[in-house]
């Protein structure tokens, strides 16, 4: 894991078909531009992911942070072309080694996800089918793309298993998906998303459910495996502390913007953006002195906006400690705000030079 | 006898035991056959725990899933009997209660959920939910005054009491972890059992819910069972903190000790799991001291039960077999065939319990023969290493 | 950063914040033109059944041998939708056979829900023995076949006398029907009290001192009736073809009076013979009622539903 800045590669670009090549280190796999979502309800037209844009470089890992509600689910399931039928992307491009996905049709966008793109959700129980073997669940995609024989699955079942470290491979891929814990089914989850050996793996909160203990233990794994395979790993969630020791870069999310993007030492060590000040500072600390003044625990105050009830201007400014007149008209841009890192404020010299000083 | 008019919230001075566990256990039995169920065996949920609640204070109950954490919580909420020990409610025991007395007993010791989308009943409005303990206890409140009651609950949660018409759909997590809080205040309980209160939360709305619990333990001198698997949530809210391991507590102690001189190794595993937001120091390369999952509590290890998974008996074993005969890589046969007892860490091996003991109960105990050897210091910045561990070891054995 | 000490404002859903669920539901319902047009299906139908001679001013009894087969000859006509074979007026027998045909459906459907409920709740919800004895009688009624059963109840009430009322003509083949038709919704809902009870929702209740009844009609209840409902619009189908061939056996309704079941059954024997409308005719007022009661089932689960709101 290397932390300088991302390389751009963009030569890969011109008339790549996407199939697949060696991933070199710094390639950029995956690039998402100005990606908007809406949804169709009873009420309206609700705009839940509204020009976002990130990049998914080979070897790197992608945290896309922010609360329940902010789209950060949405867009990689857009990404995905698994939206449920009331949304529709209504904007922007996900380019994958140059082919749009976007804007391919829905059954051959799932078939180039398929290969390339796999995605660990978040309810590891859910996701499987409680009537099949562990066995035959990995190899499924496996047979029905290459045609593999039934023992070559199973050999390739066992070792996917050995992989994501589940103990005693061989005979766990004859057990239920009932007989596994929690954290043991999620590395199966994740083995299933490894198993046509994707270049880019997005994983939807995929600790949430989890004990600390195991969900220190598949963080691990899930950096050791993006490693290894020189992979681009997005991972979704809603606590900052979780991702900071595997990211390197990472997208903070509100209202179904990016109102953040740095690598991830420069936004913990000074945060451009209030929100991810506030996220940061909310974040559960062992070491005593995670209280402000008065001895309470900081907390980001009131909740995120229901989407198609956000707020005018900047979308934060109801929560912000820095909001100011301008906050409530203008809807900042994402600027830079120092070399190689943006942020959506209208203060965010403020806020990074506070954060220094 | 009975003393059924309970006393106020505001009796008692704090420091008063409210709430006392005492060897107690509580198993599930294995059935197996459709037409008839023969037992094959029991599953020890929680297996002997011994726990003192007092008033306007905090303790802190941490471990993973299936550390019998929950089972405890609802045999003290009374949803589950004991198949031993003891439950005493302001020095009463429940067990020897009639019926009636229970009933009433029960609103002393109220719960508060880990899911706040599963914990209300989707069908009824907020007013409906949190006026329920209302009319299942005629009595808390009369009939008049319950509308009233429940915009009063509604406002010291921090909700809008307008808002009592709505349904539990139309909040977000956070809202609706007031409203749960505000529904097990209704009938004026002393003791709250948080389960989890916070983990279903977004991170950035966990501190809240917390703040919210310490405001009203400071407004109406509750006090709190504070159930968590993570020690982080745990550490600003609780005075004192106890460690489950597969039905037992291994390590118990007030606040600062259990986490700056943590002496049973798998307290140090679980504080070595807490993510740590700082890029920094977090990095990949931190110790991780914890591996796979806790054996089935319907076949728990002999001896110590964590000696499977022990990072230091692992050690332990490792060094032993490098200047003895022993075999690599196993762990020390007392880990194996002892079952250690809750002993100040720094004392050594003594032969009595400390519930048998007269004196006051000491402050900080651990349940491990090698608790002496847990390297001391806060675990991001210990010296904890194989040389040191197996130095001092050498001079144990 | 404190925390704001104002409640914070719940400014998700605004929508009927102080209306009634009840009045919330007719708020919603009125809003889907499919609901209005199965409600209108709906009461055309009670007010056939309930006053058939609105409809018809010949006698379903009165079958003249030469008239029969006639086709459909249209309003104003002596036999507007024709004649069966035996001479007998279609539209006649069709506003006079709904009254028994739908009283029966209603009776049977709302007993077998009834015991089936009932059953299903307590056995899901206390299991044990309670729960052993429901479902060895819930297996035991699912293995008899229906016939044999109305068999043999023919041969007990065979003669016991039954008078001429409307409930009276009905009073068998609802009892038969009833015993054979509970199981389903016993199993439905013990499955959702088996999933429901386990809530946390349920388990506070409990913690708060609740007795047994007041979490199975308050907590359990609600959420677990939800698939029968959705069973019932079907199951009233089911009925009122079951009860034609009951009426082979002579447990149907009995005569004089006349059914969907039974005009349905016999309109089938002529379809291929030029004369579909003896078929078409029953049969499209028993899907008419079918559809709007299925439109109307779900848009009532729906309104009941607050997180639909």
């Amino acid at each position: 894991m290397t932390t300088s800045v991302p390389v751009d590669v963009r030569d890969r670009e011109s008339e790549d078909t996407g199939d697949t090549g060696p991933r070199d280190v710094g390639e950029t796999l995956l690039e998402v531009d100005d990606l908007a979502v809406e949804f169709r309800g009873d009420d309206g037209v609700v705009r839940a992911v509204d020009g976002l844009g990130y990049r998914v470089v080979a070897g790197r890992t992608l945290a896309l942070v922010g609360e329940s509600g902010c789209g950060k689910s949405v867009s990689s399931l857009a990404v995905m072309g698994l939206l449920p039928p009331a949304a529709r992307v209504t904007r922007g491009s996900a380019r994958f080694r140059g082919t749009d996905l976007l804007a391919l049709p829905p059954a051959r966008h799932r078939e180039h996800c398929g290969r390339h793109v796999a995605m660990v959700f978040q309810d590891a129980l859910a996701a499987l089918n409680p009537v099949h073997t562990v066995g035959y669940q990995l190899t499924e995609a496996l047979r029905a793309r290459t045609g593999a024989s039934r023992r070559d699955a199973r050999r390739r079942a066992v070792e996917l298993l050995d992989l994501v470290k589940v103990p005693h491979a061989a005979q766990r891929v004859h057990e239920y998906p009932h007989q596994f814990s929690g954290g043991m089914r999620q590395r199966v989850m994740i083995a299933s998303a490894l198993a046509l050996d994707p270049d880019v793996l997005i994983a939807d909160e995929p600790t949430t459910a989890l004990d600390v203990t195991v969900q220190a233990q598949v963080m691990q794994l899930l950096a050791e495996i993006q490693a290894e395979r020189n992979m681009g790993l997005v991972l979704i969630t809603h606590d900052l502390g979780v991702v900071a020791g595997v990211a390197d870069d990472v997208t903070v999310m509100y209202a179904g913007r990016a109102v953040e993007q740095a690598p991830v030492r420069e936004l913990y060590e000074a945060p451009a953006h209030p929100y991810t000040r506030a996220l940061l500072r909310s974040v559960p600390r062992l070491a005593g002195g995670g209280t402000d003044a008065d001895g309470r625990l900081p907390v980001v105050p009131g909740r995120p906006p229901a989407p198609g009830r956000v707020p005018s201007g900047c979308a934060f400014h109801p929560r912000c400690d820095l909001a100011r007149d301008v906050c409530r008209t203008d809807v900042p841009p994402l600027a830079e705000a120092a070399p190689g890192r943006s942020s959506a404020c209208h203060f965010s010299a403020e806020v990074l030079g506070g954060a220094r000083g | 006898m009975a003393e059924l008019t309970r006393p106020s919230p505001d009796a008692g001075t704090p420091g008063d035991v409210v709430l006392e566990v005492r060897d107690l256990a509580k198993s599930y039995p294995v059935r197996r056959g459709v037409v008839l169920k023969r037992t094959v065996g029991q599953v020890q949920a929680v297996d002997g725990v011994n726990l003192t609640l007092r008033r306007g204070r905090t303790l802190g109950l941490v471990g993973e899933s299936g550390s019998g954490k929950s089972t405890l919580a609802r045999v003290l909420v009374g949803i589950e009997r004991p198949t031993r020990g003891a439950v005493l409610v302001d020095g009463q025991d429940v067990s020897t209660m009639s019926r009636a007395e229970r009933k009433h007993l029960r609103r002393s010791v109220q719960m508060v959920f880990q899911d706040p989308y599963t914990s209300l009943n989707p069908r009824m409005s907020v007013a409906e939910i949190v006026g329920e303990p209302f009319r299942i206890h005629p009595d808390a409140v009369p009939a008049g005054g319950r509308r009233r009651a429940v915009a009063e609950l509604l406002e010291l949660v921090g909700l809008d009491p307008d808002h009592a018409n709505r349904y539990p759909h139309q909040f977000s997590g956070g809202q609706r972890q007031r409203i749960g809080v505000a529904r097990a205040l209704a009938v004026k309980p002393r003791v709250l059992v948080c389960d989890e209160p916070v983990s279903a939360l977004d991170v950035s709305v966990q501190g809240q819910v917390i703040n919210l619990l310490e405001d009203l333990q400071d407004e109406l001198g509750l006090s709190y069972l504070f159930i968590a698997h993570d020690l982080a949530v745990v550490r600003h809210i609780a005075d004192e903190v106890a460690v489950m391991y597969l039905g037992r507590v291994v390590e118990q102690g007030v606040g600062p000790t259990v986490y700056e001189a943590a002496s049973h190794p798998y307290t140090r595993a679980l504080l070595s799991a807490v993510p740590v937001p700082d890029p920094g120091a977090a990095a990949a390369s931190r110790p991780l001291l914890l591996e796979g999952d806790p054996p089935s509590p319907a076949d728990p290890p002999s001896g110590c039960r964590f000696h499977t998974r022990c990072w230091l008996a692992h050690q332990i074993g490792a060094a032993r077999a490098n200047c003895a005969d022993g075999d690599a890589g196993s762990v020390p046969e007392r880990c194996r065939t002892q079952d250690p007892a809750l002993l100040p860490p720094d004392a050594p091996s003594a032969p009595a319990r400390p519930d048998e003991e007269t004196g006051p109960a000491p402050e900080h105990v651990a349940a491990c023969h090698f608790a002496d050897l847990v390297p001391g210091g806060a675990p991001d910045t210990s010296s904890r290493t194989s040389t040191s561990t197996s130095t001092s070891m050498g001079a144990d054995s | 950063m404190p925390e704001p000490t104002t409640p914070e404002v719940a400014a998700a859903v605004d929508v009927a914040a102080g209306r009634s669920l009840g009045a919330d539901a007719w708020h919603r319902l009125r809003r889907r033109p499919d609901v209005i047009v199965a409600v209108v299906v709906v009461a055309f139908f009670a007010v056939v059944a309930a006053v058939p001679t609105l409809f018809t001013s010949t006698d379903p009894q009165r079958c003249v041998i030469g008239d029969s087969k006639i086709h459909p000859q249209g309003f104003g006509a002596t036999h507007p939708f024709g004649t069966d074979a035996h001479g007998c007026d279609v539209l006649a027998q069709l506003a006079h056979g709904a009254r028994p045909s739908l009283l029966l459906a209603f009776v049977v459907v709302g007993a077998s829900v009834v015991i089936g409920v009932v059953l299903g709740l307590l056995a899901g919800y206390y299991l044990g023995w309670v729960d052993g004895i429901v479902s060895r009688v819930i297996e035991v009624f699912l293995v008899i076949p229906l016939l044999l059963a109305a068999l043999l109840l023919l041969s007990l009430f065979r003669n016991v006398h039954v008078g001429s009322g409307t409930f009276d003509v009905i009073l068998l083949p609802a009892i038969v029907l009833t015993l054979f038709a509970w199981m389903g919704y016993a199993r439905y809902v013990r499955a959702s009290v088996l999933e429901a009870k386990n809530l946390d929702y349920v388990t506070a209740a409990r913690a708060l001192g609740a007795s047994d009844v007041r979490i199975m009609l308050r907590h359990v209840l609600p959420n677990a009736v939800g698939p029968v409902t959705a069973l019932v619009p079907t199951a009233i189908a089911g009925v009122i073809s079951a009860e034609a061939v009951l009426a082979f056996l002579g447990i149907g309704v009995r005569p004089p009076a006349v059914s969907w079941g039974i005009m349905i059954t016999r309109g089938s024997e002529w379809v291929t013979g030029g004369y579909a409308y003896l078929l078409l005719f029953p049969l499209g007022c028993l899907v008419l009622t079918v559809l709007a009661l299925v439109v109307l089932g779900d848009a009532l689960r729906d309104a009941l539903d607050p997180r639909l709101r």
